[in-house]
C-alpha cells in the first residue's frame, strides 16, 4: 500500500460523511421568516468540513506526522477479540435482555474467553457485577438501567 | 465582610452544615458515577426540596453542583471514563500519571486544586459579583460567537497535533453537535430518518464512547505485561504529590483558577470549555510540552482548578443577575423560583442573609469537599490493582449504566460503542478526541449565537465585526488560524 493512503483514510472518510451531512442540510431551510433558518448554521460547518477533509486528503503532509497512540509490540488478539464481541454483545443486551444477561454475558466474554479465567469464576463475578446494578443502581439509587422481567422480579424481592 | 460573617452566622447550624455535606457527598458520588450527572441528579432532587427550608434546599443542590466537580476526576483518573463533561481533558495526562503509578499525586492534585479554586472563586464572587455583572452585558450575541470561536480555535492552535488536523476534528465534533432538533425551532435536523438520531446525540454516549470505549480496546489490545500500571504506595503519605509535582502544579493552578472563573462568569461557558482552555493554556506555557499527554502534571492541575474554577464563576451571573450561565444553573434558578426566591440585585438586597448564607455555604463546602476526598485517594487508587479479566467487565458494566441512565434506552448504548470504535480508530491515527467533545459542546452554542445576531442585524454578517470587542476577538481568530498555518521552521538539533 502506498504510504500515503493511510494517512488519507480519515480525512477521505470524514469527507465522504460530510457530503452526506450536506445533502441532508440542503433539504433544511437556510432562512426562515424568522431569520436565519435551520439549515444555515449545518451547512456553514459541513461545507467548512467538507473543504478542510478534501485539503488534507489532496496534500496528506499538511496534516503533518500521523503518530498514533500505543502501536508498539504485537497486540493480545484474544483479548481485543473478546472485547469487540463484548462490545457488539452490549446493544443487544441492553435492547432485550436486561441487566443480569449483560452482565454475566460480559464478564463470560472478558474474563472468561478473553483472559482465560475459569468459566465458574467468571459467571459468579457477572453474578455479582449483576447484583450490585441491579440492586444498588436500579434499586437503591433508582439510575435508569436495562430490565428484564428477571432483574424487575429480583428488585420486587428486595423492594 | 460583615456580609460574609452574615452568611456564615446563617449557615454554622447542625441543620445547614448537615444539608451543605449531603450535598457536596451526593455530588462527588454522582461526579464518580459515569452518566449520572448533575443535571439529572438536581431534577431528581428538585421536588424532595419542596418541602425544605429555602436555603437549606439551595445549599445541598449547590454542594452536588460543585461535590460533582471534583467527583468526575476520580473515574477519569483511574478508569480514564469521564464522570462528567468537566472532566474529559482530565482523561488525557490524569489517566497517563496513574498508569506510571502517580494515581495518588493526579488525585491529590485535583483535590487540592479544586480546594483552591472553589475556595477563590468563592472568594471572587463575594467580592467581584458586580463589575463582573456589568461585563456579561458586554457580550451580545455576535460577541459571544467570537469569543467562542477564538476560544476553540486557541485549543486547536494548542492541541499536539497540526492545526488542520485539530480543525478537522473540531468540524467533526461540531457537526455532531447539529444532529438532533434544532435549537431554535426544535425541528429535527441531520437523523437520516433514525428516529434514535432525532433527539440528538447525547454528550454521555458520545464522551464515554470516545475516551472509555475506546480505552478498553487499546488496555485489551495492550498485553498483560505492557499494562504497566505500577502499584501504589502503602502509606497515605505515598499518596501525595511530591514536592516537585507540588512546585510544577503551583502555577497552573493559579492560572486555571483564574482562567476558569472569567470563563464561568460568561454565560454558557462554564467548567468544560475552561478546562480545555486551560490545557491548552499550560501545554503552550510548559517548558516540556512534549510531557503532555504522557502524563504531566500540568495537564490535571490547571484544567482540574479551571473546571471548579468555573463551576463558582457560573453563579455570578445567577445569583447577581438572576440569569442562568447553563443548563445546571438553569435547575437551581428554578429551584430559587419553586421556593419564591427571585435571585438578583433584589435578593442581595432584601435577603441578604439567604445571598450570603449560599456564598458562606460554598466556602464550607470546598473544605468539606478537601476533607472528604483527600482519606479517599489511598481506597481510590487500589482500583488499579484489580487485574484487567477482572477491571474491564466493570469498566464496560458501567459505560452501560452510564450510558443508558442518561439516554433512557439502548439506542444511546448502540452510539456509545459505535463512537468507541470510532474513537480507538482516531486515537490510533494520533486525532486528538478532546476538541471533538469541546466542538460538540459548544456547537449548539455557537449556532445560537451566530442565529440570533444574524436575526438582530437582518442577516447582515458584518454584525460579527461591527463592535469592537467583536472586532477583537475576530482579528484574534485570524491571528490564531494563521499563526497555526505558518510553516514552522524544524528545531535544530544539536550535534
Amino acid at each position: 500500500m502506498h504510504p500515503m493512503i493511510p494517512r488519507r483514510l480519515v480525512p477521505a472518510l470524514v469527507f465522504l460523511l460530510a457530503l452526506i451531512g450536506l445533502g441532508q442540510a440542503r433539504q433544511l431551510e437556510l432562512h426562515s421568516f424568522m431569520g436565519p433558518g435551520p439549515g444555515l448554521f449545518p451547512s456553514i460547518v459541513l461545507g467548512a468540513v467538507a473543504v478542510l477533509a478534501l485539503l488534507l486528503c489532496l496534500l496528506p503532509a499538511l496534516g503533518g506526522s500521523e503518530a498514533g497512540e500505543e502501536d508498539e509490540g504485537p497486540p493480545d488478539r484474544r483479548a481485543f477479540g473478546a472485547t469487540i464481541a463484548a462490545l457488539l454483545f452490549l446493544v443487544p443486551a441492553a435492547a432485550w435482555l436486561g441487566f443480569t444477561a449483560a452482565a454475566i454475558g460480559i464478564a463470560l466474554l472478558m474474563a472468561w474467553l478473553g483472559e482465560g479465567r475459569r468459566p465458574w469464576s467468571a459467571f459468579a463475578f457477572g453474578l455479582g457485577c449483576a447484583a450490585v446494578g441491579v440492586l444498588f443502581f436500579g434499586l437503591a439509587l433508582n439510575v435508569d438501567i436495562p430490565r428484564s422481567s428477571f432483574d424487575e422480579s429480583v428488585q420486587r424481592i428486595f423492594r | 465582610m460583615e456580609n460574609l460573617l452574615l452568611g456564615f452566622g446563617q449557615v454554622l447550624t447542625p441543620a445547614k452544615l448537615l444539608w451543605c455535606f449531603l450535598g457536596v457527598f451526593l455530588g462527588t458520588v454522582i461526579g464518580i458515577l459515569p452518566g449520572l450527572g448533575p443535571l439529572a441528579t438536581m431534577a431528581i432532587l428538585l421536588p424532595m426540596t419542596f418541602k425544605m427550608e429555602v436555603s437549606s434546599a439551595i445549599i445541598m443542590l449547590c454542594g452536588i453542583y460543585y461535590g460533582v466537580a471534583y467527583g468526575g476526576t476520580a473515574t477519569s483518573v483511574l478508569m480514564r471514563i469521564p464522570g462528567e463533561a468537566s472532566s474529559v481533558v482530565t482523561c488525557l495526562d490524569g489517566y497517563m500519571m496513574a498508569r506510571r503509578g502517580r494515581a495518588g499525586a493526579a488525585l491529590g492534585i485535583a483535590a487540592i486544586g479544586s480546594f483552591f479554586a472553589g475556595t477563590v472563586g468563592t472568594l471572587a464572587i463575594s467580592y467581584l459579583s458586580p463589575p463582573l455583572a456589568r461585563l456579561v452585558f458586554a457580550f451580545g450575541p455576535a460577541e459571544y460567537t467570537m469569543l467562542m470561536l477564538a476560544g476553540l480555535c486557541a485549543v486547536t492552535y494548542f492541541s499536539g497535533t497540526s492545526i488542520l488536523r485539530a480543525l478537522l476534528m473540531a468540524g467533526l465534533g461540531l457537526a455532531l453537535g447539529c444532529i438532533g432538533p434544532d435549537p431554535m425551532t426544535a425541528e429535527p435536523r441531520l437523523s437520516f430518518g433514525l428516529v434514535d438520531l432525532s433527539g440528538g446525540i447525547d454528550i454521555v454516549s458520545l464522551a464515554i464512547g470516545l475516551f472509555g470505549v475506546s480505552e478498553l480496546l487499546f488496555m485489551a489490545r495492550r498485553r498483560a505485561e505492557e499494562l504497566q500500571i505500577i502499584a501504589p504506595p502503602a502509606r497515605l503519605l505515598g499518596f501525595l504529590p511530591s514536592r516537585q509535582e507540588a512546585r510544577r502544579s503551583a502555577g497552573p493552578v493559579a492560572r486555571g483558577t483564574v482562567l476558569g472563573f472569567l470563563i464561568g462568569v460568561l454565560p454558557g461557558g462554564g467548567a468544560v470549555f475552561a478546562s480545555f482552555l486551560s490545557y491548552a493554556l499550560e501545554r503552550k506555557l510548559s517548558k516540556r510540552p512534549e510531557e503532555f499527554g504522557t502524563g504531566a502534571v500540568e495537564g490535571v492541575a490547571g484544567p482540574e482548578s479551571a473546571n471548579n474554577a468555573g463551576t463558582a464563576g457560573a453563579f455570578v451571573p445567577l445569583l447577581c443577575m438572576g440569569l442562568p450561565a447553563n443548563a445546571i444553573t438553569a435547575v437551581l434558578l428554578n429551584a430559587f423560583m419553586v421556593h419564591g426566591v427571585s435571585p438578583g440585585p433584589a435578593m442581595i438586597e432584601r435577603q441578604p442573609e439567604l445571598f450570603w448564607g449560599i456564598i458562606a455555604s460554598m466556602y464550607l463546602g470546598n473544605l468539606m469537599l478537601l476533607v472528604l476526598n483527600l482519606p479517599l485517594i489511598g481506597l481510590l487508587v487500589r482500583v488499579l490493582e484489580i487485574p484487567r479479566a477482572w477491571l474491564s467487565p466493570v469498566i464496560l458494566l458501567l459505560c452501560l449504566v452510564g450510558v443508558y441512565s442518561s439516554t433512557g434506552d439502548a439506542s444511546g448504548v448502540a452510539l456509545c460503542v459505535a463512537f468507541g470504535f470510532l474513537g480507538y480508530f482516531l486515537r490510533r491515527r494520533g486525532y486528538d478526541l478532546g476538541i471533538v467533545i469541546l466542538a460538540f459542546v459548544l456547537g449548539p452554542i455557537i449556532e445560537r449565537s451566530v442565529r440570533q445576531a444574524l436575526t438582530i442585524a437582518d442577516g447582515d454578517p458584518a454584525i460579527f465585526v461591527q463592535s469592537p470587542l467583536a472586532l477583537g476577538l475576530a482579528v484574534l481568530v485570524a491571528v490564531i488560524l494563521a499563526a497555526g498555518l505558518w510553516p514552522r521552521r524544524p528545531a535544530v538539533v544539536p550535534a
